[in-house]
């Protein structure tokens, strides 16, 4: 069926799709980054599984625990050691942000200049687990749902840590309003910081678990760090929930494209969504004003 | 500037015009390569410049626009006489522009910069579809008789043209009402400078000098496809060299191009594969080491302040009333801020609103002068219905404003803050000039004065004198009166009630009780989003509605 | 318990405190009056360390200097600021509203026995437990605001304006609650527009005149003290009479 072969793999890309959005929405909404090199980190985890299942034969799943640290450590070290002189030297929120984009902008440069010296522009592909699967008449991959089974464990992981623990609850007061934050004891800074490096290790997660099934290459960031800025923004910043039906949506809207219209049209498809979102609400599917 | 050095400045600049011009005739093949480089991005950098300096809207979409031109020169290069090409290039540039432009600017800073970042990707993209399914092949030839010479001198040319149009434009109306905007886009609405139409038209500009320039060079290629014509270093390329040679000048940018093309000579020449890496570090290195951050990097360009516009209409006479607020009340996702509010305001009245705080007194005014739109409700300025309208439309029609927390256009000096309001002035006959309405609220002699080196309370003066620049009927004082000290307070009093008493018509939202008894002949107490009490101040102020809700006690 | 001396700060060109000093002692209500934009807001804010006050300013808790420590230090130690227009955490509900407030270490301790006594001072907030704090109405927020004030376990208690917007009704509500409040031991320091409810509430008052100290004293002389009439109720004088 038709619908099915729409539906079906359109929420799977849908599902990693929010998945990566929800690390940039804990950079942008709690630590207040707009990280346009957040995708080369997602290209940087696909490489990495890469080279580990081609040169050690480890598989994907086993490399997250390896390059989920790794993301997280040089995630923090990105923003003590530079993301958070800016925010401090920030007069106003909107020198803030241009700063904080400036500078990852030519962070973007730095890591994808690494990637094509290292990995050339070429594209790359492995595979593992690309048995297929037939489901309600539609064919899928089994390594593509087990990508969408561990994306939904981990968001599911993240949003009861968000939403259960105190430290969640905290994280999220901070994208509520910072200034209130610190009236409660909150130390900001430190949490943000948190914040940043798990939203780092979330992308390193895509970044695996997308690299089972796609062929990418070393200039691909770009297009991965749109889309999630497309999700964040469309599912409202901040918001949780937010993102995860923004990323839904955008997977099945681009599936449709790929596959009644032209695949080389997925991105036009994106942009048109987002901008059709912000003409209609400017703050969001889910977002509010800002206070 | 005295007659010997002019001369001397002029044949100086006389002969390194000669110098340019004969370029090539003397540069052999690679410093004339580097000459073509230099011009292409001087041209990039400073039409960079012209829109996102003063708006401070970062684009990072110049290769998006630099992209369509060279594919437009390679479509119909082949067969199109070369001005027809470059019209042609101009004009997709144009029209990318326009409706990008239309969708984006409406919405804040950084959505605009997000949607920059991503349309030469989008771009590139429909061009591959494009090339794919109706071209049939990905990368085209271009075979083209244009030499070195030929392509320098165009280029030379567009130059001149990109740094007379930049000059024209800020010495026109345009480029202070650029800065207005960037420097304070509500206070430039508020002055009758509509930021989004401007924005819009700058941008296109920017963009169709940028197409052109990639027309110009695609010869250069001999063989285009998307990644060549797209490439994002571009872009990067652009922002560097324009924001480190100084993006609020019109000489500024080139001043970043010169050493920065040497400098990736150098780098592409040493280290071909790394070029990328480098370029980042140079330029994270460089945002962490300014100690103003990017935006200290703009600076304040001086641009000649135009003459004003024409000045406005005498008060109207007459009775019928100015203002009238019939009904009004405004939403926020279920909160009533403002609740059924109607009042009417005569001609050369002035009216208080008083009330406790988040009452919804600044909300109404919100709605009064545009800058937020009704729920429900007619408001109504002279017969006209301004529900719907524009911040700057309400000010064009007469409807003037200050704001609770005091806003200037912090750059602009005393005098273009209220120039800025002059600029788009629609009403004829006389009136004050700027220097008089600075005289009359204090600030005779601080005309050159950055508005940002201002006291708080010149500050507020120098709102006023904006306010009053725009030859308004009415003046709206959002706590206008607030933090001032018992003299100044006299002070401000006194110029308050000297402005009812040259025509104008004032409606004053205040705390400071004394100014209330002083200046108004009527009063309306609002809470919680509606009125509860209207008529004479000392009416009202006994009232003991009005005193239970606000004063909590007896007021002596 | 508090001791402040030579407090100034500066927002750009604009000096909003003057050379500030104040003391509160334990158990005291201590009010602020002035006009509005005389730096009332301003002093709180250098108090809670959400600003910076300029060089040479001394503020003393407990005999600590806190000048230096940010914001979130201060709320270790003891100060716990409600600040005006509330800082509650619209889209979080009220439980999480309140446990936030619980997030400091010396709040972790007796955390539930001071939940069920905020609980008992606020009975509307035990009914809303699960709603979210921004679509209550203004009354209910101030009370959510106090209550997670006190869940920090604070010394001292600084309120900005909490009777803003408020219904005369609620407003009497919230002063008789920080009444409650001064009987377990807290010390509070108000700044409040409400003149008439907080001279009736506090102990002592202070002045405050364009950023600069403008007199100090018992709440009942205040009361009937014609500088506090002129600087804060604004008495009626012979004025040019409006046409």
């Amino acid at each position: 069926m038709l619908l099915v072969d729409i539906i079906l793999p359109g929420l799977v890309l849908g599902g990693m799709y929010a998945l990566i959005a929800l690390g940039l929405t804990l950079q942008y909404g709690v630590a207040r980054i707009m990280n346009l090199s957040y995708g080369e980190s997602l290209v940087a985890a696909a490489f990495g599984a890469f080279s580990l299942y081609g040169g050690l034969g480890l598989s994907p799943l086993a490399a997250l625990l390896l390059a989920v640290p790794v993301a997280m450590v040089l995630n923090w070290l990105l923003y003590r050691l530079l993301l958070e002189r800016l925010m401090r030297r920030g007069k106003d929120r909107g020198a803030q942000e241009i700063d904080s984009i400036l500078v990852t902008f030519g962070v973007l440069f730095v890591i994808q200049g690494a990637m094509l010296v290292a990995f050339g522009g070429q594209y790359y592909s492995y595979s593992y687990l690309s048995i297929p699967l037939t489901i309600m008449g539609s064919t899928l991959a089994v390594n593509r749902l087990v990508a969408l089974l561990f994306a939904a464990l981990v968001g599911g992981a993240v949003y009861l840590a968000l939403t259960r623990t105190r430290i969640g609850t905290a994280v999220r007061a901070i994208a509520v309003d910072a200034n209130a934050a610190r009236l409660v004891g909150i130390d900001v800074a430190a949490l943000s910081g948190l914040a940043f490096a798990f939203g780092g290790g979330l992308v390193a997660v895509g970044g695996v678990l997308i690299s089972m099934f796609l062929t990418f290459n070393a200039a691909m960031g770009v297009v991965f760090t749109m889309k999630a800025l497309v999700v964040v923004i469309m599912g409202g910043v901040g918001n949780v929930i937010g993102a995860l039906v923004a990323g839904l949506l955008l997977g099945v809207v681009e599936t449709a494209v790929a596959r009644l219209v032209d695949p080389g049209l997925t991105l036009a498809a994106t942009y048109a969504l987002f901008l059709g979102v912000l003409v209609i609400k400017p703050t969001g599917l889910f977002g509010r004003a800002a206070s | 500037m005295t007659g010997p050095v002019r001369i001397l400045l002029w044949c100086a600049g006389l002969a390194l015009a000669a110098c340019l011009v004969t370029y090539p005739l003397y540069a052999n093949g690679y410093y004339l390569a580097l000459g073509i480089s230099v011009l292409y991005f001087t041209i990039l950098a400073t039409a960079w410049a012209m829109f996102s300096g003063p708006t401070r809207y970062i684009s990072l979409a110049t290769v998006a626009f630099f992209g369509l031109g060279a594919y437009t020169a390679a479509v119909l290069g082949e067969t199109m006489p070369w001005p027809v090409v470059l019209l042609a290039a101009a004009g997709v540039g144009a029209l990318t522009a326009a409706i990008t432009g239309l969708s984006t600017l409406r919405l804040s800073g950084i959505y605009f910069v997000i949607f920059s970042f991503g349309l030469a990707e989008l771009i590139r993209q429909l061009v591959i579809w494009y090339e794919v399914n109706i071209h049939k092949s990905v990368g085209r030839y271009l075979f083209s008789a244009v030499t070195q010479d030929v392509l320098y001198w165009q280029l030379l040319g567009l130059t001149a043209v990109v740094f007379l149009v930049g000059w024209m434009l800020g010495r026109s109306r345009y480029g202070l009402a650029l800065r207005a905007i960037g420097a304070d886009e509500t206070a430039a609405s508020h002055s009758g400078i509509d930021a989004t139409r401007i924005k819009l038209g700058v941008f296109i500009l920017s963009a169709t000098f940028m197409a052109v320039t990639g027309a110009v060079m695609a010869p250069r290629w001999t063989y285009i496809d998307p990644a060549i014509a797209f490439n994002p270093t571009i872009s990067f390329q652009v922002v560097i060299m324009a924001l480190l040679g100084g993006a609020g000048s019109l000489f500024g940018p080139v001043l970043g191009v010169i050493p920065l093309v040497l400098l990736f000579e150098v780098l592409t020449a040493t280290l071909p594969n790394h070029f990328s890496i480098v370029l980042g570090v140079i330029f994270v290195f460089i945002v962490m080491v300014l100690p103003n951050g990017v935006i200290g990097l703009f600076g304040a360009g001086r641009w000649r302040v135009p003459a004003g516009g024409p000045a406005a209409a005498p008060a109207r006479a007459g009775d019928a009333p100015l203002l009238a607020v019939d009904g009004v009340s405004k939403s926020f996702s279920g909160l009533r801020a403002v609740d059924g509010v109607s009042f009417t305001v005569t001609p050369g009245e002035i009216i208080g609103i008083i009330g406790p705080n988040g009452s919804g007194k600044t909300t109404l005014l919100n709605t009064l002068s545009g800058a937020l739109r009704p729920s429900s409700g007619t408001i109504r300025l002279g017969g006209i219905v301004l529900n719907g309208m524009r911040a700057h439309q309400i000010a064009r029609l007469g409807l003037a404003r200050t704001f609770q927390l005091v806003r200037v256009m912090p750059d602009l000096t005393v005098a273009e803050n209220v120039a800025a309001a002059r600029l788009f002035s629609t009403t004829n006959g006389s009136g004050a000039t700027a220097s008089e309405l600075l005289d009359l609220v204090g600030l005779g002699k601080l005309q050159e004065a950055p508005a940002s080196e201002l006291t708080y309370i010149d500050q507020k003066r120098l709102e006023l004198a904006r306010a009053l620049a725009l030859q308004p009927r009415l003046v709206l004082l959002d706590e206008w009166l607030a933090g001032l000290n018992p003299s100044e307070l006299e002070t401000g009093i006194a110029l308050i009630a000297k402005l009812r008493d040259r025509g104008l018509t004032i409606i004053m939202v205040e705390h400071v009780m004394d100014a209330i008894r002083a200046l108004c002949s009527h009063c309306i107490v609002m809470n919680a989003g509606s009125v509860i009490a209207r008529g004479a101040p000392e009416a009202v102020l006994s009232d003991p509605k009005v005193v239970a809700a606000y004063l909590g006690g007896d007021d002596a | 318990m508090l001791e402040v001396a030579a407090l100034s700060h500066f927002y750009g060109k604009h000096q909003a405190l003057a050379d500030i000093a104040l003391a509160i002692g334990q158990g005291e209500i201590v009010a602020i009056l002035g006009a509005n934009g005389a730096g009332k807001s301003t002093l709180l804010k250098s108090i809670a360390g959400l600003v910076k006050p300029a060089h040479g300013a001394t503020i003393r808790f407990e005999g600590h200097h806190i000048g230096e420590l940010p914001a979130h230090l201060i709320v270790e130690r003891g100060i716990a600021l409600v600040p005006e227009g509330r800082g509650v955490f619209g889209d979080l509900t009220v439980a999480e509203n309140l446990q936030l407030g619980a997030y400091p270490a010396r709040a972790r301790a007796g955390e539930a026995d001071r939940l069920a006594r905020i609980l008992r001072l606020f009975p509307r907030l035990a009914e809303r437990m699960a709603q979210a704090v921004r679509t209550m109405s203004g009354g209910e927020q101030q009370m959510v605001a106090i209550g997670r004030a006190l869940m920090s376990n604070p010394l001292l208690l600084l309120l900005d304006e909490p009777s803003l917007g408020l219904s005369p009704l609620l407003s009497r509500e919230v002063f008789r609650a920080l009444a409650e409040i001064r009987s377990s031991g807290l010390s509070v320091l108000l700044v409040e527009q409400n003149a008439r409810a907080s001279l009736d509430i506090a102990d002592r008052v202070y002045l405050i005149e364009s950023g600069r100290n403008a007199g100090s004293g018992p709440a009942s002389a205040m009361k009937n003290d014609p500088e506090v009439q002129r600087a804060y109720l604004g008495k009626a004088r012979a004025a040019p009479s409006p046409p």
